[in-house]
């Protein structure tokens, strides 16, 4: 028997998509993400622009992770100028981080997921029956704002990130207003905590490879080396030599895969493999409440999201409260002909960049390879084990909800594919 | 808290940055306001703000909204008031993220009770396509001055305890004057 089941266009995920799926005798015979955001072409608007343009431009790359954007690239362009950073600048990258996780985490948990599992059609009916909860997650997310408008200028776009450091530093009124909002907030994040881990998500266990960034002292955001939970260790420089992208016929997005393999990106992965780095009350936290990571069941992704949005606001209140004013805020920056790789972690999972600059840094070529393009073989293969396991008998309706659960649990960001949801079931 | 908060809400391109330009406008208007209206009062632009213009709502017991729409039954040169039932109603997402635009966002304050002791927004009539240049269109510019002058009038009148504002739902055209109900 034929079948077609069109979901016309994914909701609560930012850009557009489709899914194709062929169920032939009852087994499902195809299965196509199919993402139709025009391709951006970021990589050639670069080739000929000077590096002091790049941070500023791959900022419009993604509306939701501009600061994910500004950050590899400027690592990419330091490394390809040999140029280091101070411990100030490093400091505060890591506080424009926080500000980043803390505004795309909030929104995802809160207005884009929670309502799939708590069974409401939309954010808006959810907050009939939630409204503390959803006003919780307002402020994490406002807070989240203001780290990076104290960095960046704004939250939109921001400006004040350059390759070297800031433009600007922030005054230090401005600082301990922010760290008295970070003190009042650690009460906001145990509750959202305790809130997520009594709620059923349903079991979607799957065997997955989970790659992250690695630092051997803190939970990586800017820095590291890329690792997996089959074992890969590898400098960012080696990146391509391990993943490979490829183009798919039907979906304007690259798939991207680790030595011939799907692979999983974004904070379920992080938590998995960087559990440990967490500070003390938030394992503390997590071990009363009896949730263990590493964890193979997807839906804890937002479990892990609301465990980084603790610990971002843990990292901020670290360093708001030793904030001194710098000497120089941005190093100088000799531009020199090279290659340059940044390896950085977006809200939804490693960004990688490399630039070949000439001697005058004018950009020769780039390569940037977001966390959503990474997913994308990840998100199928999820679909076909998930629909496998429910059951491919079951009405269009329960097919198609299911499908818009799984990848909206990603929190793809579909309009930063660089190089949602019309959905059609053919049964034979 | 301020008594009044005006936010002029757009983005870079085009007539969609009719907000900020009001603003703009605005600010050199208000050096001429005695010192003790003027401080009472904030005035900033957004840039696409999303979500957070529920937090932007709870800065002001009456807050103003100013942007670009499209509202049918309108045409480029006429504006329009509304109070966050029209809202609602009228500005649906169109270029925005996740679909949290500015209707979005006012129904989710709503439902949250988050919503200022008095809303109101002020909407200025442009084209669909919006190009990806960073000026206004030569209709909207001549407009400008006109739209703003509304807005600082009701500034003054919020600030002085004036009630009696521009009955809401309705539209009127900026070369004319006439007003009409939109339907």
């Amino acid at each position: 028997m034929n079948k077609i089941i069109k979901v016309p266009i994914l909701t609560r995920v930012e850009g557009e998509g489709a899914l194709n799926i062929e169920i032939k005798d009852n087994q499902l015979t195809q299965l196509e993400l199919k993402i139709f955001e025009p391709p951006r072409l970021f990589e050639k608007f670069l080739e000929g622009r000077s590096y002091e343009e790049i941070v500023d431009i791959v900022a419009r790359i993604c509306g939701i992770c501009p600061v994910a954007y500004q950050m590899s690239a400027a690592h990419a362009l330091e490394n390809c100028f040999a140029t280091g950073i101070t411990p100030w600048v490093r400091e505060m990258r890591r506080l424009f981080y926080c500000g980043e996780w803390l505004e795309s985490h909030n929104l995802h948990i809160h207005f884009l997921a929670l309502p799939d599992f708590l069974g409401f059609q939309s954010a808006l009916e959810m907050a009939q029956k939630y409204p503390e909860e959803l006003k919780r997650g307002l402020r994490l997310q406002g807070f989240g704002n203001a780290l990076v408008r104290l960095l960046g200028g704004r939250s939109v776009n921001p400006v004040g990130a350059c390759v070297g450091g800031f433009y600007k530093a922030p005054g230090q009124s401005a600082v301990h207003e922010l760290l008295q909002q970070a003190e009042a907030l650690l009460l906001d994040c145990q509750s959202l905590l305790e809130w997520l881990a009594r709620l059923d998500y349903g079991n979607n266990t799957q065997d997955f490879t989970a790659v992250c960034l690695s630092h051997p002292e803190e939970y990586p955001m800017n820095e590291g080396r890329i690792i997996s939970s089959a074992g890969l260790n590898i400098p960012i420089s080696a990146f391509m030599q391990y993943f490979q992208e490829h183009q798919v016929p039907y979906s304007t997005a690259l798939h991207c895969l680790l030595q011939g393999q799907p692979y999983l990106v974004g904070p379920l992965a992080r938590v998995n493999l960087n559990f440990h780095h967490f500070p003390t009350e938030i394992r503390q936290q997590m071990a009363e409440l009896g949730l263990q990571f590493p964890s193979t069941n997807m839906f804890h992704s937002i479990i892990a999201r609301a465990l980084e949005v603790y610990y971002a606001v843990c990292e901020a209140r670290r360093i708001l409260k030793a904030y001194t004013l710098p000497a120089k805020t941005r190093v100088e920056v000799e531009p020199a002909a090279g290659v340059g790789f940044g390896c950085t972690e977006a809200p939804r999972g490693l960004l990688w960049h490399q630039f070949n600059t000439d001697a005058n840094g004018t950009i020769i070529n780039t390569r940037i390879i977001p966390p959503t393009s990474q997913n994308q073989a990840r998100i199928e293969e999820d679909l076909r084990q998930s629909l496998h396991r429910l059951g491919l008998a079951n009405e269009d309706s329960i097919l198609r909800n299911t499908c818009e659960r799984i990848i909206r649990n990603y929190d793809p960001c579909i309009s930063c594919s660089t190089h949602f949801l019309q959905m059609t079931v053919v049964r034979r | 808290m301020k008594d009044l908060a005006v936010f002029g809400i757009g983005s870079p391109f085009g007539d969609d940055r009719i907000g900020w330009e009001v603003i703009a406008s605005l600010e050199e208007e208000f050096s001429t306001l005695p010192d003790a209206l003027k401080k009472r009062c904030l005035l900033q632009t957004c840039d696409r703000p999303g979500l957070q213009l529920i937090n932007l709502l709870q800065q002001a017991k009456t807050v103003i909204l100013v942007d670009a729409v499209n509202i049918p039954g309108t045409s480029m040169g006429e504006c329009v008031c509304l109070d966050e039932t029209g809202i609602v109603k009228w500005c649906q997402a169109g270029y925005s993220s996740h679909h949290w635009g500015l209707a979005e966002a006012v129904q989710m304050a709503k439902a949250l009770h988050l919503l200022p002791e008095r809303l109101l927004f002020y909407g200025f009539t442009i084209d669909n396509n919006i190009p990806f240049d960073f000026a206004l269109s030569r209709l909207t510019a001549d407009l400008l001055k006109k739209f703003a002058a509304i807005i600082l009038s009701t500034i003054i009148c919020v600030l002085e305890g004036e009630m009696n504002l521009q009955p809401l739902g309705t539209k009127w055209n900026l070369y004319d004057n006439d007003q009409d109900t939109i339907s």
